[in-house]
C-alpha cells in the first residue's frame, strides 16, 4: 500500500483528543470544533540498497560534473567535509547516511590511488562533536581509519591560521573557508537535508565559514527578509548563501555536493504511536502512549533527558543525488517536499505547536528556553511556502515546560545571553546592534568553542534572529506549562492550560479564532495556498 | 520618655541568636534584646550637648544584627549598655541657641564629642571614624551614638547630641531626605574608601540601603568605566535602575557578569582533591587533541582542564578592579574574592561578623581588603570635605528620600523590626520609626 499523504482534518465532535509534546513529556489535548490538524505524510518508502544508490549518484553526477572516480587522482589533496551533529533528528540509526555515503567516496579514492584524505566535520559556529558523536555519524570503519591519525577534524571558524578569505562577493559579503578545504583539489560534502534549508550552496559557505562570512546572513534584516528561510526562492539566507556559493565555484576548490534525504519514520516501533493519527489508534497504541506520558511525567528530569537522547531514528533513505551543487539541491528539494509537503487552505487565527524534546542544537543536550523560541518561532513556524500558516498578528500556542535550565558545556553564551542580554530587551535588533559583537569576541566563548564542546558565543544570537520573523508577524505568543519566569524572560506569555491561552489569545483574535495544529514530528512542510 | 533599648543580658542575646540560627531572619524574636522602656533620658553629658527630638530615626544592618544578637563580640568592649538603638536621625533641637531647628546628627563619637584633648592623629585630621578613643573620655564607651549609654538613640523619643555632630538641613530637605543622610555619609565613604579611577570597574554587592547609597556616591562622584550591582528583588533593582547602575544582576548572576564586563576567562568552581584525582583517574579533562594545525582543525592541543571545562563560572581570571561588598557576610566575602581583579581591591562597608572565608585568593592574587566604616572627611578634588556635608548635598541632588519605605511609631517596634528584617522581600528598602 503507498504511503499516504499529508493531510488537514477538520476537527469535529468525534474528533479525539490530539498527541501533544511537551518537550520531555506528552499530553492529548481536545482541540474546539472547527480547528484543523495538520498531519504530515506518511514515510515515503526507503531505497531498498543505499549502498548501490549511492555508487549510482557518484557515477551518474548532476548538473555540470564528471563522476567521482573521474575527478580523483593520485597525489590529490581530497576533502570530504560532512554535516555535523545537527543532523539528522532524532540521530538515525546505525548505518547512518554519511557513513554510508562517506564509505562509497572513500572506496572510489583508494581505487584512484588517493593517500591525502581528510575529512572534515562541517560545524560552522556549532558544538564540536564527541568521538562517540563522530564514530556514530561514520562508523566505526571511517573513524578508526581517520580519527586515530589527526586526518578526522571538525572545523575551527576561530583559528585564524586555518581560515583563508577567498575574496568578497558582488554585494560586499566577506567568503571565507576552512584552509584544508580551501586548498583541496577536491571538496566532497556530504549532506543529510532533514529540511529543505539544508544544503546547497550553504553546505560549504556556511559549514566550513567563520563568523566573519556568516554574520553576512545570520542577521535580523536577513531573517525578517526570509519567508521563510525553509522555501529557499523566498529567502534572503539563502540568497545570501547563493552568492557566496557561486563565488567560491569561481574561485574556491572545486566542489562535490551529495545530499540525501530521509523518509519521516523518525521513531522507533515502541513509539508507533507518535506517527499514527489519533483516531487510528489501536489499543496496542493507546497503551504505548500512557505509559510512556505516564513514565515521563514520573521521571526526573534527567531521566526523562537520559531515556529521550538515547532514541536513534529509523529514518531511511529516500533519495541521494550527487554532482554540481544547484543541480543537486533542485533535485533534492524535490525529493524533501515529496515527502514533507501538506497543502493547506487558507491562513488561521491561532497556530497551535507541541515542541518534542529535541531541535538541531540540543543533541544530547538541553532544550533551553532560547531554544525553545528557536524551534517554534525559528523552525516550525517557519516551515512553510507562500504564506505562514497563521495570519498575520495572529497567535502562536507553544506546548513546553521551558526550563529555565542550560547546557554548561555545550551554551555557555546562551546562560548569559538569557541573564544579561534578554533581561534588558527582546528587541532582535536592538540585540544585534549593542550585544553581537561583544558575544562574538568574547575570549572565554571563543576558548571554550575551540576546545570543549559549546556553542560559539554568537549563536544563541542566531536563535533569537532566527525567531525575528515569527515575532514581527505574530501579535502574540503564548506558552502552555512553561515555566512562567522563563516564558516571561523569553518576553512571551505563560498559560497553564490550553483553555487559559485560547482567552489570553481572545483579545488579538476576538472569541472564535481559527485555529490550526502542526502534527510535529515528524517533520512537514505546509503550502498555505 | 520611650525607649527601644537593649541590655546586656546574656540569655536574651545568646536565646535570640539560637532562635535565629533555626529559623533564619522572618520576624521579631521574642526574647530580643530589644526592649521597649519608659526611661528618662540620661543626664546632659556636658557643656556644647543638646537635647534633640528625633523626627525619623532609621534602622540599619548593624541596628538588626544587633537585635538578633548576631554581632560580633569585638562590639561589646566598645558600647555601653543598655543604650537605646538609633543612629541615623533627622530631629529637631529642643534647647540652647540652637532650639527649633532641623538638624540631621552625624553620629560617630569621637575626641571632639568626648572631650579629649589633645585629640588623636585621626581626629586631628578630620577622620573621626578612626578615632582611637571611643572608650575613653567623660561618657562611657560607644562607637556612635545609638550605642552609648550617655547619649541615648534616636529610637528614642529624645536624646543627646554634640554640637559638633548637629548639622542644619537645608530648607525644603523633607524628613525622608534628611533621615537618608547618615547613611550616605557612609556610602560615600565606602566609594571614596576604594580609589576608585574613572577607568575601572566598580562592582557593589548588595542593593539595601547601604548599597544603593554607595551606588548614588560611586555614580555622582567618582563615575567609573562600569558600575554593577547585586540586587536581589525587584524594588531594588528599580531603585538601582533609578540612581544610574548601569548592569544589575542577581546575585547569583554576578560572576557571569563581571567575566563579560571585564573581558575575562573564566576558572571552573572550587574542586575538592578526590573530585580533581577521580578526574584524573578516569581519564576526564586530560584529553589532548591532536595537534591539526597543518590540517585545518584546531591549531594547539588543548587540556579541558585548564580553563572551565564545564562552561560554568567559579572564578574569573581578570576581574573588577573594584568590589565594594555592601553585605558583609562569609557568601558576600567569597563572592567578592571571586569577583575582583589580580592586585584588585575590596571594600567592606557591609558590618561583618564572625565568618569563615577562604582567603586564598586573596594572598595569591594579591587582593587589598580594607574597611569603610562610618565617615569623616573626604579628598574631593584637591580639598578635603566632610562627608556629612556631601551626603546632604548628595541625598538632595538624588532625592534618595525616596528609599524610605515604611515609618513605624516606637510602639510598633516588633512590627517595624520584621518589616526590616524582610525588607527586600516585602517590597521595601529604608524602615524608619517616627515620632511625628
Amino acid at each position: 500500500m503507498s504511503p499516504r499523504p499529508g493531510f488537514v482534518l477538520d476537527v469535529d465532535k468525534s474528533t479525539p483528543p490530539i498527541l501533544f509534546w511537551r518537550g520531555e513529556e506528552l499530553s492529548l489535548e481536545k482541540l474546539p470544533t472547527g480547528s484543523r490538524v495538520i498531519y504530515p505524510p506518511e514515510a515515503l518508502p526507503a531505497i531498498k540498497n543505499p549502498r548501490e544508490a549511492i555508487a549510482h549518484a557518484l557515477d551518474n553526477p548532476i548538473g555540470d560534473s564528471k563522476p567521482l572516480s573521474e575527478l580523483l587522482f593520485a597525489g590529490m589533496k581530497l576533502t570530504i567535509a560532512f554535516d555535523d551533529i545537527s543532523l539528522p533528528l532524532p540521530p538515525m540509526q546505525s548505518p547512518d547516511n554519511r557513513q554510508l555515503v562517506i564509505e562509497e567516496v572513500l572506496s572510489r579514492a583508494a581505487a584512484a590511488g588517493v593517500d591525502d584524505v581528510v575529512l572534515i566535520a562541517a560545524l560552522a559556529l556549532h558544538r564540536r562533536m564527541t568521538d562517540a558523536e563522530l564514530r556514530h555519524a561514520l562508523g566505526d570503519r571511517v573513524f578508526d581509519s581517520f580519527a586515530p591519525y589527526g586526518l578526522l577534524l571538525q572545523h575551527d571558524a576561530e583559528d585564524p591560521e586555518n581560515i583563508v578569505k577567498l575574496g568578497e562577493t558582488d554585494h560586499g559579503e566577506t567568503v571565507d573557508m576552512n584552509k584544508r578545504a580551501a586548498e583541496s583539489d577536491l571538496l566532497v560534502y556530504v549532506n543529510i537535508n532533514l529540511v529543505p534549508m539544508d544544503g546547497g550552496h550553504k553546505s560549504v559557505a556556511t559549514g566550513l565559514a567563520s563568523y566573519e562570512s556568516i554574520k553576512f546572513h545570520h542577521n535580523v534584516k536577513t531573517m525578517r527578509h526570509s519567508k521563510s528561510f525553509m522555501d529557499m526562492h523566498n529567502s534572503e539566507l539563502h540568497t545570501s548563501n547563493w552568492r557566496m556559493g557561486r563565488f567560491i565555484r569561481e574561485n574556491g576548490p572545486k566542489i562535490f555536493q551529495i545530499e540525501t534525504t530521509l523518509n519521516t519514520n523518525t521513531f522507533p516501533s515502541q513509539f508507533r504511536f507518535l506517527e499514527r493519527r489519533e483516531w487510528e489508534w489501536n489499543l496496542a497504541d493507546r497503551i504505548s502512549y500512557h505509559t510512556t506520558a505516564l513514565s515521563m511525567s514520573k521521571s526526573t528530569i534527567d531521566m526523562k533527558r537520559n531515556i529521550l537522547h538515547s532514541i536513534k531514528s529509523p529514518h531511511a533513505m529516500t533519495s541521494v543525488q550527487a554532482g554540481e551543487v544547484e543541480a543537486v539541491h533542485e533535485l533534492t528539494l524535490k525529493n524533501v517536499f515529496k515527502q514533507q509537503l501538506v497543502t493547506v487552505e487558507g491562513q488561521t487565527d491561532i497556530v497551535t505547536m507541541g515542541l518534542p524534546y529535541i531541535g538541531p542544537y540540543n543533541v544530547n543536550s538541553i532544550m533551553n528556553p532560547i531554544l525553545v523560541a528557536c524551534l517554534s518561532l525559528g523552525y516550525f513556524f517557519n516551515m512553510y511556502k507562500n504564506r505562514p500558516v497563521v495570519r498575520k498578528d495572529g497567535v502562536a500556542i507553544i506546548f513546553h515546560t521551558t526550563d529555565w535550565a542550560f547546557h554548561p558545556v555545550h551554551h555557555p553564551s546562551y546562560i548569559d545571553f538569557f541573564e544579561q542580554v534578554l533581561s534588558e530587551t527582546n528587541n532582535p535588533l536592538e540585540i544585534e546592534k549593542n550585544y553581537e559583537e561583544s558575544f562574538a569576541r568574547d575570549p572565554w566563548y571563543i576558548h571554550l568553542y575551540r576546545t570543549s564542546h559549546a556553542y560559539h558565543g554568537v549563536h544563541p544570537f542566531y536563535m533569537w534572529y532566527w525567531a525575528s520573523h515569527a515575532m514581527e508577524h505574530l501579535s502574540q505568543v503564548i506558552i502552555v506549562g512553561g515555566n512562567p519566569k522563563a516564558v516571561h524572560r523569553l518576553g512571551f506569555k505563560s498559560a497553564s492550560t490550553f483553555n487559559d491561552a485560547m482567552e489570553m489569545a481572545e483579545d488579538r483574535v476576538g472569541r472564535d479564532p481559527t485555529i490550526t495544529h502542526l502534527h510535529m514530528p515528524p517533520l512537514l512542510m505546509a503550502e498555505v495556498i | 520618655m520611650k525607649s527601644l533599648q537593649v541590655e546586656l543580658n546574656l540569655a536574651r542575646f545568646a536565646s535570640t541568636k539560637l532562635i535565629n540560627s533555626f529559623s533564619g531572619k522572618s520576624g521579631f524574636m521574642p526574647a530580643s534584646p530589644l526592649l521597649l522602656k519608659d526611661t528618662e533620658l540620661p543626664p546632659k553629658p556636658g557643656q556644647n550637648w543638646y537635647r534633640i527630638k528625633p523626627i525619623l530615626s532609621g534602622i540599619c544592618g548593624s541596628d538588626l544584627a544587633t537585635v538578633r544578637g548576631e554581632t560580633s563580640g569585638y562590639f561589646y568592649r566598645i558600647v555601653s549598655f543598655p543604650f537605646t538603638l538609633g543612629h541615623e536621625i533627622v530631629g529637631i533641637v529642643q534647647d540652647g541657641d540652637l532650639a527649633g531647628q532641623r538638624v540631621v546628627i552625624e553620629s560617630v563619637l569621637n575626641c571632639g564629642t568626648r572631650a579629649i584633648e589633645p585629640m588623636c592623629e585621626h581626629c586631628k585630621n578630620g577622620d573621626i571614624q578612626l578615632c582611637e578613643n571611643i572608650t575613653f573620655g567623660h561618657i562611657h564607651p560607644g562607637l556612635q551614638i545609638g550605642f552609648c549609654k550617655d547619649t541615648g538613640g534616636g529610637w528614642a523619643e529624645e536624646l543627646w547630641a554634640h554640637q559638633s555632630q548637629i548639622y542644619p538641613i537645608p530648607e525644603g530637605m523633607g524628613d525622608e531626605d534628611a533621615v537618608m543622610v547618615e547613611p550616605t555619609a557612609c556610602g560615600i565613604h565606602a566609594a571614596f574608601s576604594a580609589g576608585i579611577r574613572e577607568d575601572d570597574d566598580v562592582v557593589i554587592l548588595g542593593a539595601g540601603t547601604i548599597g544603593l547609597t554607595t551606588l548614588a556616591a560611586v555614580k555622582d562622584y567618582l563615575n567609573p568605566k562600569s558600575i554593577t550591582i547585586t540586587a536581589k528583588y525587584p524594588i531594588q533593582q528599580s531603585a538601582a535602575l533609578l540612581i544610574g547602575a548601569d548592569i544589575i544582576v542577581k546575585p547569583s548572576e554576578l560572576l557571569r557578569s563581571v567575566r563579560r564586563t571585564t573581558n575575562s576567562m573564566a576558572v571552573a568552581p572550587e574542586a575538592s582533591i578526590p573530585s580533581v584525582l577521580m578526574e584524573k583517574l578516569l581519564g576526564k579533562g586530560e584529553k589532548t587533541r591532536q595537534d591539526n594545525k597543518e590540517l585545518g582543525g584546531a591549531s594547539t592541543p588543548k587540556r579541558t582542564t585548564d580553563i572551565s571545562p564545564r562552561g560554568l563560572v567559579g572564578r574569573l581570571t581578570k576581574g573588577a578592579d573594584v568590589v565594594i561588598d555592601c553585605i558583609g557576610n562569609a557568601s558576600s566575602i567569597s563572592q567578592a574574592l571571586a569577583a575582583v581583579k589580580p592586585g584588585g581591591k575590596i571594600v567592606l562597608a557591609g558590618m561583618p561578623g564572625d565568618v569563615k572565608v577562604d582567603l586564598a585568593p586573596l594572598w595569591q592574587r594579591e587582593i587589598s581588603l580594607v574597611g569603610a566604616y562610618g565617615y569623616g572627611r573626604e579628598l574631593l578634588g584637591d580639598e578635603h570635605t566632610s562627608t556629612f556635608s556631601l551626603a546632604i548635598d548628595l541625598v538632595e541632588r538624588e532625592g534618595l528620600g525616596r528609599l524610605v519605605s515604611a515609618k513605624y511609631p516606637l510602639s510598633r517596634y516588633k512590627e517595624a523590626i520584621a518589616h526590616a528584617n524582610n525588607a527586600g522581600a516585602r517590597e521595601s528598602i529604608k524602615i524608619v520609626f517616627s515620632n511625628e
